[in-house]
């Protein structure tokens, strides 16, 4: 086991390395350039060459980033062009808005998606089956951003119930924060909701169709343990992975989310910075997104090897 | 116990929680604006910063309008009025040499008196090291100190306009506040020093792009805030600005699409209003490449465009249709020459044909998104069926503002259809765009002596009835040589709840809301 960790460890530092040139090359291939985003339309050729060498730009590619990644190991992630800060506080500022909406969206999604995926599958072909799917492809097809105007509509402008965005931290008191970190949770929710009950469905109707399930009911177990311990906890297994894939999007930052419940985000600030060709700090905003990421797929590996002894013994 | 109780209890559990969080939200959100409390007023664009002189936006305007003060200010209708400085300042008869009256009961936010020394201090280091110091650093020659309350700024050559670039970009700090980095006590400009300002609000916190919050200056020099506290609060979608508006969260709203700036305006418990500003909305085009390089074609294009319908149907009268620079309602707009440049399919013809290419051409305009100027797409494709009629192709290319700016510095552009706020559209936008020495004129290196002398006999003065003859000679050259495509003239607007008091539209764009209050 510790050796199949420290090889998954390995290949997270590899993987993160290569996303971090790769990010770094995408940038400087951008169309555009970060002195003119901060000398604005009034900058001549000039002014704008002098702002480069200022901020370093003007050096060699390989220079540039043999500096930066040499800082970031060090946990300098640089200064952002645009805010005139440290990024790195600035992510830290942002990240746990984002992990806050990850959470309580993944909860969202699960709670939806576990019962209506059980639901559709010991139903299948009735419809409660038909009725969920149709739900689920709903919300697949409708937009983000759509579903959420339309929520901020009815709750908060209508029927003023929740506020229209923005963020509480847990700390402002948990049923404020609930109150404004809940519609764009439900917006993103339902979104992943609908992938996931597909999922669980299609699995739980294999697994219910294995021999196992039919000789624990030949034997007389009463067929709600059969579904709920026997069917779903073999069914849930390629769903954790979609959940644990789903999570990794939601923390890498929802922009449009973010954008219409106007959440200080990590989506929002990398729109921003891309926007603004602000490298550093997008550079900095990928790397951590790609570690999050990284590190997500990890734990699950791990999780199956804890789950699955058969993963275990291979590895 | 079955299934059945276990149902009507989640049920039950689930609706009185909801009612709960509805109910004490409800009453966190009443308690944030209680009246006279706080005013929150919601930002489109990014607040990068409130550096006194890295005015990155109308966003970072507005907030150090309440943070610092500076020698003169511009009034909500356009005017200039002193605010650090006795009266406006007297000019010698050069036009060069500008002389200001420093009041003596100005205080910086650390109970420091301000003086001629840190009027000095604020300009050099502006002149050092501001983004934008090309737009002063042009005409100012030098600022010195006369006494203790007088200061005296000598220009390059004569421009009246660079009063109003003054009150909308430079700002005055105290003597020795770190323009740069973080001082020793962790202050720091761009997030808002507590003892650099002297405005009639003090920045309390900052988190960039996020929100800003500033607490009222009791020992302001000026006319006192009329409210304890103002937040000003970023919110990047202009529908969900106009919903927390509408739920109450927010006071002030700085931009929302025309048409529901229209009916929002009309509702009980909501106020809308509009003022004419110094924004416009135009296209430069690139007279150093082909089509543009023929003046036919940019006739063609300026006659083809139906600059009401843009107006009217897309911008609800929130820009105001114009062939000129000039809007028609200001004292230098010519109707004669006007009708030489506005909607007139025949003359487009004529100008089709004086080209020799009466079927028509093709053009690639670029479109910057997002634009601070909602609805600046809708307006491109209006302007591209008003075309097609004609035969002339338009085709639509949309970017960023940082790829468009960069195409136009290597003169890789044709046209670029967009709004621009500008400090002013006489004094500065002509010079701008098309003077020789103008920093825009790179996009196009437009070069006429005619042009520049007509611009530069009209900035030796600040009363319009000595400005009107040269800006006339402005006028007809850009009429003549059709330099750009004038669309119309914006209009700002602002929409707010109707239990604010003291806050209206300004000219020069940025939200003023130092006389703001609730209730």
């Amino acid at each position: 086991m510790l050796g199949f960790l420290t090889r998954r460890a390995a290949t997270l530092a590899i993987v993160l390395l290569g996303a971090s040139l790769v990010i770094f090359l995408i940038m400087r291939a951008l169309p555009g350039d970060p002195a003119i985003g901060m000398l604005t339309v009034n900058a001549s050729p000039e002014m704008i060459k002098e702002l480069r060498a200022q901020l370093g730009l003007e050096r060699p590619l390989h220079e540039q980033y043999l500096r930066w990644i040499g800082a970031a190991l060090t946990g300098d992630l640089g200064r952002s062009f645009f805010f005139s800060a440290d990024v790195l506080p600035l992510i830290l500022e942002r990240f746990p808005v984002t992990l806050h909406l990850a959470a309580m969206s993944l909860a969202i999604a699960l709670l939806i998606s576990v019962p209506a995926g059980v639901l559709a599958a010991t139903h299948k072909g009735r419809f409660v089956d038909h009725l969920c799917r149709i739900i689920a492809l709903i919300g697949v097809s409708i937009p983000v951003f759509w579903q959420g105007l339309l929520m901020i509509l009815l709750f908060a402008v209508i029927l003023g119930w929740l506020p229209p965005g923005g963020y509480a931290p847990p700390s402002a008191g948990l049923v404020v924060s609930t109150a404004h970190i809940l519609m764009p949770s439900i917006a993103l929710g339902t979104a992943y909701a609908a992938t996931i009950t597909r999922m669980l469905r299609a699995s739980m109707l294999d697994v219910l169709g294995r021999d196992y399930i039919t000789v624990a009911r030949a034997l007389g177990v009463p067929e709600r343990a059969v579904i709920w311990n026997d069917a779903l906890r073999n069914a849930l297994i390629p769903t954790l992975t979609a959940a644990g894939f789903s999570f990794g999007y939601l923390l890498a930052g929802a922009v449009l989310t973010e954008v219409i419940f106007n959440l200080p985000g990590m989506g929002r600030l990398l729109f921003e910075s891309i926007l603004s060709r602000d490298y550093p700090l997008v550079q900095g905003v990928v790397l951590l997104n790609v570690f999050v990421f990284v590190l997500i797929n990890l734990v699950m590996d791990a999780l199956y090897a804890l789950l699955d002894p058969r993963v275990r013994e291979s590895a | 116990m079955t299934a059945d109780n276990i149902g009507r209890r989640a049920a039950l559990v689930g609706v009185t929680a909801g009612a709960t969080l509805g109910s004490v939200a409800g009453r966190a959100a009443a308690q944030a604006t209680a009246p006279g409390g706080t005013v929150t007023a919601s930002i489109l664009g990014n607040l990068p910063n409130i550096h006194p002189w890295h005015v990155a936006n109308i966003e970072t305007g507005a907030a150090n309008l309440l943070v610092y003060s500076n020698l003169i200010r511009i009034a909500p209708d356009g005017t200039l009025v002193p605010d650090a400085a006795t009266e406006l300042p007297k000019v010698t008869e050069n036009g060069t040499i500008y002389t200001f009256q420093l009041r003596k009961d100005v205080r910086f936010h650390n109970g420091d008196k301000m003086t001629a020394d840190d009027v000095v201090y604020s300009y050099e280091r502006y002149l050092a090291t501001a983004r934008r110091r090309q737009n002063l650093g042009r005409f100012i020659k030098a600022v010195t100190r006369q006494d203790e309350h007088v200061v005296r700024v000598e220009l390059h050559r004569p421009f009246a306009g660079w009063l109003k670039l003054l009150g909308y970009e430079a700002a005055i700090v105290r003597k020795g506040s770190d323009v740069v980095n973080e001082t020793a006590t962790g202050e720091n400009l761009y997030r808002g020093s507590r003892a650099a300002g002297s405005g009639p609000f003090i920045p309390k916190s900052f988190q960039a792009d996020v929100a800003a919050e500033f607490e009222a200056n009791p020992d302001y020099f000026g006319v006192k805030p009329r409210t304890g506290s103002i937040k000003l609060l970023r919110i990047p979608d202009a529908a969900t600005q106009l919903a927390n508006l509408r739920a109450g969260s927010v006071d002030i709203i700085s931009n929302c699409p025309p048409k529901d700036f229209v009916s929002t305006s009309k509702m009980a418990g909501f106020k809308g209003a509009s003022r004419p500003s110094a924004g416009v909305f135009y296209s430069p085009l690139n007279r150093n490449k082909p089509p543009f390089d023929n003046v036919h074609l940019r006739k063609a294009v300026s006659c083809g465009i139906d600059r009401k319908f843009i107006c009217e149907d897309i911008y609800y009268g929130l820009v105001t249709p114009s062939a000129l620079p000039a809007a028609p309602s200001e004292y230098w707009y010519d109707a004669a020459l006007a009708k030489e440049l506005d909607y007139d399919p025949d003359r487009a013809k004529f100008h089709l044909r004086q080209a020799g290419m009466p079927n028509g051409f093709t053009f690639e305009a670029t479109i910057p998104v997002p634009s601070a100027y909602i609805e600046a797409r809708e307006a491109a494709v209006v302007m591209q069926a008003s075309l097609a009629e004609l035969g002339i192709k338009m085709n639509i290319r949309q970017t960023d503002f940082i790829s468009m700016y960069r195409n136009a510095q290597n003169g890789d552009w044709m046209s670029f259809p967009h709004p621009s706020m500008q400090s002013s559209i006489e004094d500065y936008l002509i010079f701008n765009s098309f003077h020789k020495d103008g920093a825009q004129n790179a996009w196009g290196k437009h070069y006429s002596t005619d042009y520049d002398t007509a611009v530069e006999e009209s900035f030796q003065y600040v009363e319009p009835e000595k400005k009107l003859p040269g800006l006339r000679k402005v006028l007809k050259y850009l009429v003549d040589d059709c330099t750009a495509l004038w669309i119309g003239r914006l209009n700002v607007y602002h929409l707010w709840r109707a239990d604010v008091s003291g806050f209206e539209p300004r000219y020069s764009y940025f939200m003023d809301l130092t006389q703001a209050r609730r209730g």
